[in-house]
């Protein structure tokens, strides 16, 4: 994967002989300002139902592994 | 050109009217599904039971006379990247193996409303990064036209679930050529609506500001009905544009006398001469029917690929960070929290994926961001303007959608940078925000189908069909 991804670097090189100085990025094609849905009150998502397609859950939360102090032996 | 399998609009007449029923039509399909899923491999899950249950309920509404949707009846597929509540929605991953939504896409709540009867998930290249749906965790597609060859990617199983007669339609999603380019290698109809045409809400997303929602199907008039019900705007979108959805349906007949169609002068190399050939067939048929064929350039065109293989997997690098094991799919349990997230990041994810992420965060990194994402953000500016000028000029522009035909399978699999080189049409359109649409126009080497492209400003859709009518009625 490491000969694939610097193949694909050197490839990439091409943009370099562009003279791009004075050319403005795009990240988006039509940027949209102040994007509000009406301010109404609409169902949220079933929080059992979310659990459930979690790989553990436990008291209505996400249950993960200990983040800190376990683990380090 | 004759159809192998009966349209959208016939299906939906036929069931409205009492000719046929939406049961009796589902029957068929899942008929064929049995004869040739098998070898095909089109679906990563097929929804016999639910898509039996939607039938007769439409059978039932009509009986009592109630109102139906456009689509009533209808067997449509959905790629197997949106989300369908309660119903598996995997992208091809071993790491959303398993994975019931807890809500629906805008485009599936549409679909439901308008009485299309869902037959299941297709099956993709895995989250939608490839040219070929080779690259699925579940195996790959075939094209039901050579089943020795690629269906072309990343949509290929809903193009291929069309193509064998599974479904009458199917929804791809398109961030690069993933609707068109399987749409032409499969011999049908894909469109990449504009971006922000039609909601992104419950697609799983891979690059945000390329990727877009869109149909497959046999004809024009089928993908124009499509488009009617799926597009429009969605509050649930920040990115969904405020404004209404066009008629297309109504301007297929419309003609192309007086339109101006842009050909490349500077066409890249590397296309077969037979595509090239049916590209001269397609400027001839429409210039036949009254329009002007106009060179442009597009100067730009040879760096699109470049700066969309630093966009898309920049934004999917990204946008894939959330497949942590701690809400969705699988997990790699592990002593601590760290190393849980890069066990299951490594057993879960694929090799383009692990590529794309890689090279995107690259692209992204302190010290690379200017060199790499910064000047790809430059030269997508550079083909914007492109086509602004072409479109001075032109109100369309004809290419190849894909610089071959149907290829077999294994044949780009080692190089991945032979793979990119088949969206180099394509990937424009995207980086633009533009539409754009495949239309079968006869075959090429191997017999096998050859697409045009039609190519259209932001929010040109209504013209676009048009000429996309013009080439069918001349295919």
């Amino acid at each position: 994967m490491t000969t694939q991804l610097s193949g694909m670097l050197d490839h990439f090189a091409d943009i370099d002989k562009l003279d791009l100085s004075n050319v403005a990025p795009l990240a988006q094609p039509f940027p949209l300002k102040n994007v509000f849905r009406e301010d109404v009150v609409v169902a949220g998502l079933d929080r059992d139902e979310v659990l459930g397609a979690a790989p553990a859950a436990e008291d209505g939360r996400f249950r993960v592994p200990p983040s800190l102090g376990l683990g380090e032996q | 050109m004759t159809k192998p399998f009966a349209t959208v609009v016939d299906i939906a007449a036929d069931i409205a009217s009492g000719k046929t029923s939406a049961v009796e039509v589902l029957e068929q399909h899942l008929a064929r599904i049995t004869e040739r899923e098998g070898e095909i491999h089109a679906f990563n899950l097929v929804t016999t039971d639910q898509a039996r249950a939607t039938a007769q309920q439409v059978d039932a509404d009509i009986k009592s006379g109630k109102p139906v949707g456009a689509l009533a009846g209808v067997p449509v597929a959905l790629k197997d990247n949106m989300c369908t509540r309660g119903i598996e929605t995997t992208c091809s991953s071993k790491i959303l193996e398993g994975w019931k939504p807890p809500y629906d896409a805008t485009v599936v709540t549409r679909l439901q409303q308008a009485g299309a009867v869902m037959v299941g998930k297709t099956n993709l290249d895995e989250f939608a990064m490839g040219s070929s749906t080779e690259n699925s965790a579940f195996g790959p597609t075939k094209n039901p036209l050579d089943t020795s060859r690629v269906p072309g990617g990343s949509s290929g199983g809903s193009a291929a679930a069309v193509a064998a007669g599974f479904a009458a339609a199917s929804l791809g999603s398109d961030t690069g050529g993933s609707i068109r380019q399987p749409a032409s290698l499969c011999g049908l109809v894909g469109v990449k609506p504009t971006y922000g045409l039609v909601s992104r809400q419950g697609i799983v997303a891979f690059a945000s500001s390329l990727d877009q929602v869109g149909p497959f199907t046999h004809t024009v008039a089928d993908a124009a009905l499509m488009m009617e019900v799926i597009g429009g705007h969605d509050p649930l979108d920040s990115t969904s544009l405020p404004q209404p959805m066009p008629s297309l349906t109504s301007v297929l007949g419309q003609g192309v006398k007086g339109m101006r169609i842009g050909r490349l002068a500077d066409m890249p190399d590397g296309c077969e001469p037979e595509v090239l050939a049916r590209m001269d067939a397609a400027y001839v048929a429409l210039q036949a029917a009254g329009a002007t064929i106009v060179d442009i350039s597009l100067p730009s065109l040879s760096y699109c690929l470049t700066a969309y293989y630093l966009v898309a997997p920049a934004e999917a690098s990204s946008n894939l960070a959330r497949y942590d094991g701690v809400r969705y799919g699988m997990r790699v349990e592990t002593g601590d929290l760290h190393s849980m997230y890069g066990a299951t990041r490594a057993a879960g994810f694929g090799a383009e994926v692990k590529r794309r992420i890689m090279l995107g965060t690259y692209a992204l990194s302190a010290g690379y961001f200017d060199a790499y994402y910064g000047k790809a953000l430059k030269v997508r500016r550079l083909i914007a303007n492109d086509f602004a000028a072409a479109y001075e000029k032109c109100d369309v522009i004809l290419t190849p959608t894909s610089p071959t035909v149907a290829f077999p399978l294994g044949d780009k699999t080692s190089d991945p940078l032979t793979m990119y080189l088949c969206d180099i049409f394509t990937i424009p359109t995207n980086l633009a925000g533009h539409a754009a649409m495949s239309v079968p126009f006869g075959t090429g080497a191997h017999n096998m189908p050859v697409g045009v492209q039609v190519l259209a400003p932001a929010l040109g859709e209504q013209t676009m069909f048009r000429v996309a009518a013009e080439l069918e009625r001349a295919s």
